[in-house]
Parts: C-alpha cells; sequence; structure tokens
C-alpha cells in the first residue's frame, strides 16, 4: 500500500511525469487503494450562531514562527 | 489539497521533526504523513453519524493537549489550511499556550487556493465573499450580488443537529429559494460546483447548473458552490468626483 502512495505522492512532487506514465498494474494498484479508503470527515467548521458582541479574541502573543527543534 | 503536490516545504519539516502527528485528511493523505513520521495518528475515527461535531472537536483538542501536556512536540496536520474553515486548530493553538507552551500554526493550500487556480477566477476581480453555506442560510446577510459568493460545505446545507454528514433536497431547496428569492439571483443564474481532487489520478470537479436545480445536484461533504456575479457593479459617483478633485487640487497647487 505505502508504494502505491509513493507512486502518487512522486506523480505529484515531479511535474516532469504524468499519469500516462503509469503502468496498467500500477493503475489498478491505484485505484485498488482508492476503493478500499474509507471516506473522508472533512468537516472541521463550526456552525453555530457568532454573536458579533462576542467577538474572538485577539492572540496572546505574537506567533511563534521560528520554534527550536529539541 | 491534492497528496504529494500541496505540502509546503516547511510543514513537511514539522511533521517529520514531531513526536507525535495527529492528522484530520482523506485517509489515503493520512497514509502518505505516516511515512514521514512513524507516529502519526488519525483523528477521523472520532467522527460519527448522529454524534454533535462540537464533541468531537473536544475530542480532537483533548487529544493532543493531552500528548502536548506530557511533554512531547505535537503536529496537527488539518485538511487545506488549518486555520481555514476549521475551529480545531485554532482551539488547541489558543489552548496550548494559554497552558505555557509554544504553538503557532502554519498556512497550508486551502480548497479556496486550489479553486482560484483550477477554475481561473481571481478574487480581487470583482470582490468575492465566503461564508460556511449552513451559517449563511441561518443569519440575515447583506449579500453583494456584483461579486462572486462562495458557498462551502454546500452538501450540508440546512443541517442545525450539527451532526449529519449530508442534507436533504428539501434543505437544500430552502436554500435555492434563499439565493433566488431573498438575494436576487436569476432561477437560471449558471453556478458551479467544486471539489478539489484527493490524488493527482483523479479529475478535479467543475460543474456548471442553473441557480434553480441546484437542491438536485449530487453534492459531497468536499463540494462548494460557486456563485458568480450577476450584476454589474455600478460606479460610485460621488466618491470618483471627490477623488477627481483632489487630483485636479493637486494639479493646481504642484
Amino acid at each position: 500500500m505505502n508504494k502505491t502512495i509513493e507512486i502518487l505522492a512522486a506523480l505529484a512532487e515531479d511535474v516532469t511525469r504524468s499519469v500516462d506514465q503509469l503502468s496498467p498494474e500500477e493503475m489498478a494498484d491505484i485505484a485498488r487503494l482508492k476503493a478500499e479508503t474509507v471516506r473522508m470527515n472533512p468537516l472541521m467548521a463550526i456552525v453555530e450562531p457568532t454573536d458579533p458582541d462576542e467577538p474572538s479574541r485577539e492572540p496572546e502573543r505574537e506567533p511563534d514562527r521560528n520554534p527550536i527543534v529539541a | 489539497m491534492t497528496l504529494g503536490a500541496h505540502m509546503p516545504l516547511r510543514c513537511r519539516s514539522h511533521i517529520e521533526n514531531a513526536d507525535v502527528v495527529f492528522t484530520n485528511c482523506h485517509p489515503l493523505m493520512e497514509q502518505w504523513v505516516s511515512t514521514m513520521n512513524k507516529d502519526t495518528r488519525s483523528l477521523q475515527p472520532l467522527y460519527a453519524e448522529g454524534k454533535d461535531r462540537r464533541d468531537t472537536y473536544r475530542e480532537m483538542v483533548a487529544a493532543m493537549m493531552a500528548e502536548v501536556t506530557s511533554g512531547k512536540r505535537v503536529c496537527g496536520v488539518f485538511y487545506g489550511h488549518p486555520g481555514v474553515f476549521a475551529q480545531v486548530p485554532h482551539t488547541a493553538i489558543a489552548q496550548a499556550k494559554q497552558a505555557g507552551f509554544r504553538a503557532h500554526m502554519e498556512p497550508g493550500i486551502s480548497a479556496e487556493d486550489c479553486l482560484y487556480a483550477d477554475m481561473g477566477i481571481d478574487p480581487g476581480a470583482y470582490g468575492s465573499q465566503h461564508f460556511e453555506t449552513t451559517q449563511f442560510m441561518m443569519f440575515s446577510r447583506n449579500i453583494d450580488t456584483t461579486a462572486y459568493l462562495f458557498l462551502w460545505q454546500v452538501g450540508l446545507a440546512g443541517d442545525l443537529s450539527i451532526t449529519k454528514k449530508s442534507t436533504s433536497v428539501a434543505q437544500r431547496k430552502v436554500l435555492t429559494d434563499l439565493l433566488i428569492d431573498d438575494y436576487g439571483y436569476p432561477p437560471e443564474h449558471r453556478v458551479a460546483l467544486y471539489e478539489c481532487p484527493v490524488v493527482i489520478t483523479d479529475k478535479t470537479r467543475i460543474e456548471w447548473l442553473p441557480l434553480n436545480t441546484l437542491h438536485e445536484a449530487a453534492l459531497s461533504l468536499i463540494t462548494t458552490l460557486v456563485i458568480p456575479p450577476c450584476k454589474r457593479l455600478i460606479k460610485n459617483e460621488k466618491i470618483l468626483n471627490k477623488l477627481n478633485s483632489l487630483s485636479s487640487d493637486k494639479e493646481a497647487t504642484s
């Protein structure tokens, strides 16, 4: 499965490659992977009323844009 | 948005260097992310039909905060831009900061970005307005029909329960009627349904249809409704005259 994911990623990363260059076996692997994959739950937004008198608060601090990796 | 294509280098570095990665993306994208970090955990199982999404969101934040407070370097990976139409990343960062930890958001490539590229729309050409569909329906708005109108999560139009994964034709018809009757869009006005492909081998969905058939169309959770302007821009002669007089004054004094 990881191999098929890697093929899809490589295809998307490299603009000199094309879907047309995939072998029938690779296309079949991709189709199989998609068929086996469960549906995504993309929902993240809320639909609750937002009271204009209570706007979301401003960030307390400046964004930490350059954290040091331990 | 598209696996392999739309991840900034800096985001990838965060994923690779985290102790634990939480994902809320398409399962194929989650598999891809898991190739970058062995401890990748999906938040997707926290969703459930009939479960209040606010509970799901609270559980997502709690899962991430548990690892943060245990001293781990935590990275959250979300579908599209983590800060656009997404409550959980904002809440998680705010809670982490409040608890004294360092936290920040990296911008991502959103469905909106892909839409502009795929549909050849410049949001600055006529101006643009964006709303979450059900919120758009719940509140009276002043809609500018000389600008683009983008309605997100249109597949959930009219879901007041915050528990559904789709809504009925009758609920969507309320949206169609709202746009036509209250906001004055012509019934035959051409609108588009847009979906960004998850994998590079899929095609982008750009389906044009008359507005009055919108409620009958096949809508998914990732469908965005694009409504082009239906009226021409009207010049604000009063302001133009004022600005022109300022230009004339400047030329006279120079």
